[in-house]
């Protein structure tokens, strides 16, 4: 069935087009959102990589589903976004350094309701790490390669993000109430 | 041997332990404790691939994209399943065309079902319609379905069609009118303010998903029927609507994977 839209697709048939876009929409738009993390950052980059999904389209060769063709790009357009908005974010913090106080660490103040929330609250570089390897599936030597780090640096990021999401997660790994001191429950060694 | 540190043991929840970590683990109750909400977070985290969500953007704003980059085509002509000019070398099977009826009588089935229960649902009635109606529903879907395909409707001299790309032009107008009627249901459904909304809009999901893949069937055998077309977008179209709609009554947190 994606064979015959996607040929209409390719020949510029917008209900093709928006065929697609509602079948794929939920997951590949889910995958943007879990890696930007902010929505109104998400809805822009969504807009950017559903274009070039579609412009990609006569390079699709069937060999995997459509849906797993369209996550790959979705997951390297989202990232070289990210890029350039750490870049521009960046530069602006360089500018504002002596006159912003930027709060890093929000984990002690609540615990998280979901991996989203709590992912949300890691560095952006460990939030990608743990995004790619422990929900996309990517190997390490997969994320060196796309975020232009060693294999070994993307593990450290990795295992120190799932130690502090383990924290900001106590009460939903271990079946406590939200309000427990995640100090008490979560042993830091 | 002192307790692993909670990098290790987050290292751990996939990896192998040394040997002589595995003997801590196996003395150490809070350590092989931490492994497992290690590993439990790593489930957790794997089922996260499996979540959906409505759409980040809307298909207007994107298509207005798409045409700025000639991406979609405004000259575009779709296939027409009736071709002049040209002579089959064979004629169809007559049981594959009874079943290709089948199937647009069976995806018709399922779209005046699944709309009749969105009706239902903002009307504030029960969403599964009863015996009678199925039966009353299913015999004017067939009588509709079979008109359709009979040859004989193109002479009809009442019809208000002059021709196959007349009709054409306007089943697309009405899918685009549909589509907006749709959307404006959605924007006014009472349903929203109920308590159960949740359960309504996934019990809503479930039939378009089912009415989806019976329409893709169909297409699989006819990609280019104007009608299984139709039904196939509208049902997308509305999918998509109700995908919103869950979304707008969750609470936050909540994770959208099946339905």
């Amino acid at each position: 069935m994606d064979q015959v839209l996607i040929q209409r697709a390719i020949e510029g048939d917008e209900r093709a087009l928006q065929a697609l876009w509602s079948q794929h929409s939920p997951h590949i738009d889910a995958v943007i959102r879990r890696l930007v993390g902010d929505p109104d950052l998400a809805a822009d980059v969504a807009q950017e990589v559903w274009i070039q999904i579609f412009r990609a389209l006569p390079s699709y060769r069937g060999e995997s589903q459509f849906g797993t063709w369209a996550h790959r790009i979705a997951v390297n357009r989202t990232l070289n976004a990210l890029r350039r908005t750490r870049r521009i974010a960046k530069s602006e913090a360089d500018i504002e350094d002596d006159t912003v106080a930027v709060e890093h660490d929000s984990e002690r103040a609540l615990l998280a309701a979901s991996i989203e929330e709590a992912a949300n609250r890691l560095s952006p570089g460990a939030r990608t790490v743990f995004m790619m390897h422990d929900v996309e599936g990517y190997t390490h030597e997969e994320i060196a390669r796309e975020l232009g780090i060693t294999p070994g640096g993307s593990k450290s990021q990795l295992f120190k993000a799932r130690a502090k999401l383990r924290r900001l997660l106590a009460h939903v790994v271990d079946g406590l109430t939200p309000d427990t001191d995640p100090e008490n429950v979560a042993p830091v060694f | 041997m002192s307790h692993l540190s909670s990098e290790r043991l987050a290292e751990l929840a996939d990896g192998e332990p040394t040997v002589a970590e595995a003997e801590h683990l196996a003395a150490c109750a809070i350590c092989a404790a931490e492994r497992s909400a290690h590993r439990r977070l790593l489930s957790m985290a794997l089922d996260e691939r499996d979540r959906i969500a409505p759409p980040l953007t809307e298909w207007s704003t994107l298509a207005a994209k798409l045409r700025e980059q000639r991406i979609i085509a405004d000259d575009y002509v779709a296939p027409s399943t009736v071709e002049t000019g040209v002579v089959p070398i064979a004629k169809p099977r007559p049981h594959r065309r009874a079943w290709l009826v089948g199937l647009r009588v069976a995806a018709g089935l399922v779209f005046a079902v699944g709309f009749g229960a969105l009706g239902r649902m903002s009307a504030g009635a029960s969403v599964a319609p009863s015996g009678k109606e199925m039966t009353t529903l299913a015999s004017r879907v067939f009588r509709g379905s079979a008109e359709k395909v009979m040859p004989s409707v193109f002479g009809d001299p009442t019809s208000p069609f002059s021709s196959v790309e007349d009709a054409l032009a306007t089943l697309e107008t009405s899918q685009r009118n549909y589509d907006r009627a749709v959307a404006f249901i959605a924007a006014h459904d009472s349903t929203v303010q109920s308590p159960d909304a949740g359960d309504v809009f996934r019990t809503r999901l479930a039939a378009l998903d089912e009415m989806a893949e019976t329409s893709r069937q169909a297409l699989s055998v006819a990609p280019a029927d104007p009608v299984l077309n139709q039904y196939y977008l509208s049902t997308l179209g509305a999918r998509e609507v109700t995908l919103r709609q869950l979304g707008s009554v969750l609470p936050p947190g909540t994770r959208l994977t099946r339905f």
